[in-house]
Formats: C-alpha cells, sequence, structure tokens
C-alpha cells in the first residue's frame, strides 16, 4: 500500500485513510477476500463461515458497541475481543499441559499471549469502570478443536486473532473522544501488533509484511469473530 | 542538540506566520505557541505536571493546534530512521549477519523510508513549512537532507543491534507520547506508522534473544525524553536548526 502517495493526492480525509481513492474503513470486502484466501480461513477448522450467521451472531454478541458512540462503548468492544484472546491462549495453555503439542518456544510465547491477553482484560475492564461504564459481561467461546492439538492450527488462529485486534483497535482510534482512554488504548494496539509480529516470526513469516498497519470497522471485525462466540 | 520549549515555541510560531498575515495575531500565536510548548514540557517531565499546571497544559492544548510541531517531530524521527537502516544494509556488517537478519534490516529500511514519504506528504499537503530557512526563503519544496551520525554502531553485530534498538524503542515511545497531540485526521495514519515500528522492536528483540514482548503495555515517551535520547545521534527536534546544511 503505497500510502505516502495517497497522501500526497489528499487522500487523507477527515480522519480516514484513503486507499486507492476508497475508505479503508470500506475496504472491508478486499480485506475480507485476503482472509478468505487463506488457507486457514477456507478449511477453517471446520468452523461455520456462512456469513449471515455471522452477522446474525455479531449483532447479538457486540450490539451496538461497535458504533463507537461513547468511549464506553468503543472500551466494551475492545473487552469483547480481549475476552476471546485471553479464553482463547487460556484454553489453548491448559490443553499444551495435558497433553503437549507446542514446540520449542512456542509453550512460552503461549503462556506469555496467555498473560498479557489477561491483563488487557483487567485492565479494560477496570478503565470502564472508572469512566463510569458497566463492563460487558464474558461471554462464552468456542474454538476449533485443532488449535487445542496442533501447533500450526494453534499459532494460525492466534495470528488470526491478534490481526484483528490490530485492525480494530486501528479502526477504532479516531472515534474516542478522551484523551486519557486513547492513550491506553494506544498502549495496549502496541502490545498487539508486538504479539502478531512475535507469532508471524515464529510461523517463518515476514513479520512486518506492509509499512502500514491497516483499520478495520467495529462491523467487520464482529462479524470475523462472531463465530468463536457463544450465546446463553 | 535536544529540544526545549523555546525552540518548539519558535517552530510554531514561524509555522503560524502561514496562515496569519496580521503582525498581532501573528506574535498572539507566536505567544501561545510558546506558552503550548511550555505545557509540552510540563506534560514530560519525570513527576508529571501539577494539578494547576495539568489545568494549564489541558487549556492550552484545547485553545492551539500542536499538530504541526508534532508531525515536523516525526517527519525527523522517521528521517533519523531511514538514514540510520538504509547505512545499515551499506555497511560491512550487514555482510556479517545472517540472511534472516539482512531481510529484517532491509525491511525496516524500506519501511521506514516509507514512513518518511507518508509524513512528508501530510506535512506538504496541509503546507506546513521545514523547520529550514534556506528551503522556507525559496519557497521549495524539497529539504536538504539531514546528516545524523551513528559513532561506532557499525563497528560490530552488538553495537548494531544496541543502536538500532535504541532508536526503534525511542521513536516508539515517542509516538506513543505524542497519541493526543496529533490531529484526529492523521492519528490513523500515525498509528499505522506506529504499529509497524512496534514489530520492527519485536522482531529486532527476537533476533537479539530479548524478550519481544516485556510488557502487557507499550511504555510512551515525551518529546523531550524522546528529542534527548536521540540528540546524541544529531536528532534536533524538527526545530528550526533540524535541516539547516
Amino acid at each position: 500500500m503505497n500510502t505516502a502517495a495517497l497522501v500526497a493526492g489528499g487522500a487523507l480525509v477527515g480522519g480516514s485513510l484513503l486507499v486507492n481513492g476508497k475508505n479503508a474503513m470500506a475496504q472491508n470486502n478486499t480485506m475480507a477476500g485476503m482472509m478468505a484466501s487463506n488457507d486457514w480461513m477456507k478449511s477453517n477448522n471446520g468452523m461455520p463461515m456462512d456469513t449471515s450467521m455471522n452477522a446474525g451472531m455479531a449483532a447479538a454478541v457486540f450490539g451496538d458497541v461497535v458504533n463507537f458512540r461513547t468511549d464506553v462503548d468503543i472500551l466494551n468492544y475492545a473487552l469483547l475481543l480481549e475476552y476471546l484472546e485471553a479464553e482463547f491462549y487460556t484454553r489453548a495453555v491448559a490443553a499444551n499441559n495435558l497433553m503437549p503439542f507446542l514446540k520449542n518456544m512456542t509453550p512460552m510465547l503461549a503462556q506469555k499471549l496467555r498473560d498479557d491477553e489477561n491483563a488487557h482484560v483487567e485492565a479494560v475492564s477496570q478503565r470502564i469502570r472508572d469512566i463510569g461504564g458497566t463492563p460487558v459481561m464474558k461471554p462464552g467461546f468456542t474454538f476449533p478443536a485443532s488449535t487445542m492439538t496442533s501447533e500450526t492450527a494453534f499459532l494460525e488462529f492466534s495470528l488470526m486473532l491478534e490481526e484483528n485486534g490490530v485492525h480494530a483497535y486501528l479502526g477504532a482510534a479516531p472515534f474516542v473522544k478522551n484523551n486519557a482512554v486513547l492513550r491506553f488504548a494506544a498502549s495496549i494496539y502496541g502490545v498487539e501488533t508486538r504479539h502478531t509480529a512475535a507469532i508471524r516470526h515464529t510461523t517463518g513469516r515476514l513479520g512486518a509484511p506492509d509499512a502500514f498497519e491497516m483499520p478495520l470497522s467495529g462491523q467487520e471485525i464482529a462479524q470475523r469473530s462472531a463465530p468463536y462466540f457463544v450465546m446463553g | 542538540m535536544s529540544v526545549d520549549a523555546s525552540t518548539q515555541a519558535t517552530v510554531d510560531g514561524r509555522l503560524g506566520e502561514q496562515e496569519v498575515s496580521s503582525p498581532s495575531r501573528r506574535r498572539l500565536i507566536a505567544a501561545g505557541a510558546a506558552l503550548g510548548a511550555a505545557g509540552l514540557f510540563l506534560g514530560s517531565t519525570p513527576l508529571g505536571p501539577s494539578p494547576g499546571q495539568a489545568d494549564l497544559v489541558r487549556a492550552l492544548k484545547g485553545v492551539l493546534h500542536l499538530d504541526p510541531i508534532v508531525v515536523n517531530f516525526a517527519l525527523e524521527m522517521e528521517e533519523l530512521e531511514k538514514d540510520f537502516f538504509t547505512r545499515v544494509t551499506r555497511s560491512k556488517i550487514f555482510h556479517t549477519l545472517s540472511p534472516r537478519e539482512q531481510g529484517l534490516f532491509a525491511l525496516i529500511a524500506r519501511e521506514d523510508c516509507e514512513h518518511f514519504d507518508a509524513i512528508n506528504a501530510v506535512r506538504e499537503s496541509r503546507n506546513i513549512k521545514a523547520a529550514n530557512a534556506f528551503d522556507n526563503r525559496n519557497a521549495s519544496a524539497s529539504r536538504q537532507p539531514k546528516q545524523f551520525n551513528f559513532g561506532k554502531a557499525f563497528n560490530s553485530r552488538e553495537q548494531l543491534y544496541m543502536t538500532s534498538l535504541d532508536i526503534k524503542e525511542t521513536v516508539l515511545g515517542a509516538y506513543h507520547g505524542a497519541v493526543d497531540l496529533v490531529h484526529k485526521d492523521t492519528l490513523r495514519l500515525a498509528g499505522a506508522i506506529a504499529g509497524v515500528e512496534g514489530r520492527h522492536v519485536t522482531l529486532l528483540r527476537l533476533m537479539n534473544q530479548l524478550d519481544p514482548v516485556p510488557s502487557p503495555f507499550e511504555m510512551a515517551l515525551g518529546a523531550q525524553a524522546a528529542g534527548r535520547k536521540l540528540a546524541r545521534y544529531g536528532f534536533r527536534g524538527g526545530g528550526p536548526s533540524a535541516y539547516a546544511s
């Protein structure tokens, strides 16, 4: 993505990064296409990829918070994603302790990810209370079985979660009203980018394949995450 | 030379000249800029501002647009990074590194060039003047390339990584320290760059067998502290003499 040329062409408008003449927030189809072309997402390890079902689940889980009307909304949106990440790593580490499937340095990485994401859950919940809001309840989750038995599946799923987190924080940033909340969210966003790079490095990929992170809208992130939430 | 309040104030005073022709308004803006820069300074002292100072900083941030200072500051940081990592790829020590390390340094050099170009494009699109008297007098779109000094950074692998991490971690901290000073129009671009800076730090740390994520929260660094740390390489914080030939 040659952002420099786009910015020079007056493409940075109204807080939105324009990419190839389109708002990056509206570029979800392209990003979705990229994700869909990924082998992981193609097979999806048996998880449903029906988009209408995802949309329904996304609406049920995330509700209005994806509209970013208030800072509490934005923090609750972040909290749902942090719950998802924390729960996944907690289960994966527990599964690996019972029947090891992670090799070399991956168990240490998994523990680091688990600890960081649980710290994020605590911190985001506290920040919501600090600004007078109520943290959303932790929902239920379901993860592809292979992510608890196969290192490759674990790493690929981790990467998808972390990249979603990066896109989500960056997409929400311009909607944050309170500067203290913005600084706080940025401090978590930065660590999500580190996680992404560490996982990519572990899988032998380029750690920073693009010069610029990509923002995504709340609706897009909610749809992508929906298959892993369980209601009721 | 590190960034100081008077330097920043002068920069903003000069930037104010572009948009405001009235001498009295110009003086007012320059005075406001001085106070704003002082606010920047107060906000970055180790103990933090006193309640009274915090009120002043908050009020000044509300009335004063600090973004041009931040843009020039970020531009010089990216120029420093671009210069350093490009020189790494041309150094003798580069050829002693493993292929994966070479690939990483080449990637960082390329991406820092893109960051520099992106911020420069923002600067030009918003008609923010470079803090360079020669360029401004001649209404030139080009800038004198800045000369940085990296000492013995290219003498050994150890020194190479030490300097790389010093620069990258300082720049990353500076981006996080400036997050609430960035204009909303530029915030997403700044965030998009800061995220990749975080990836670079992580990858350099991994290559050097260091914990890639030493804390669950990214640390922020005030402009004063970042400027002081980078001054050893010739960084001047985007101030008036930053691009002097």
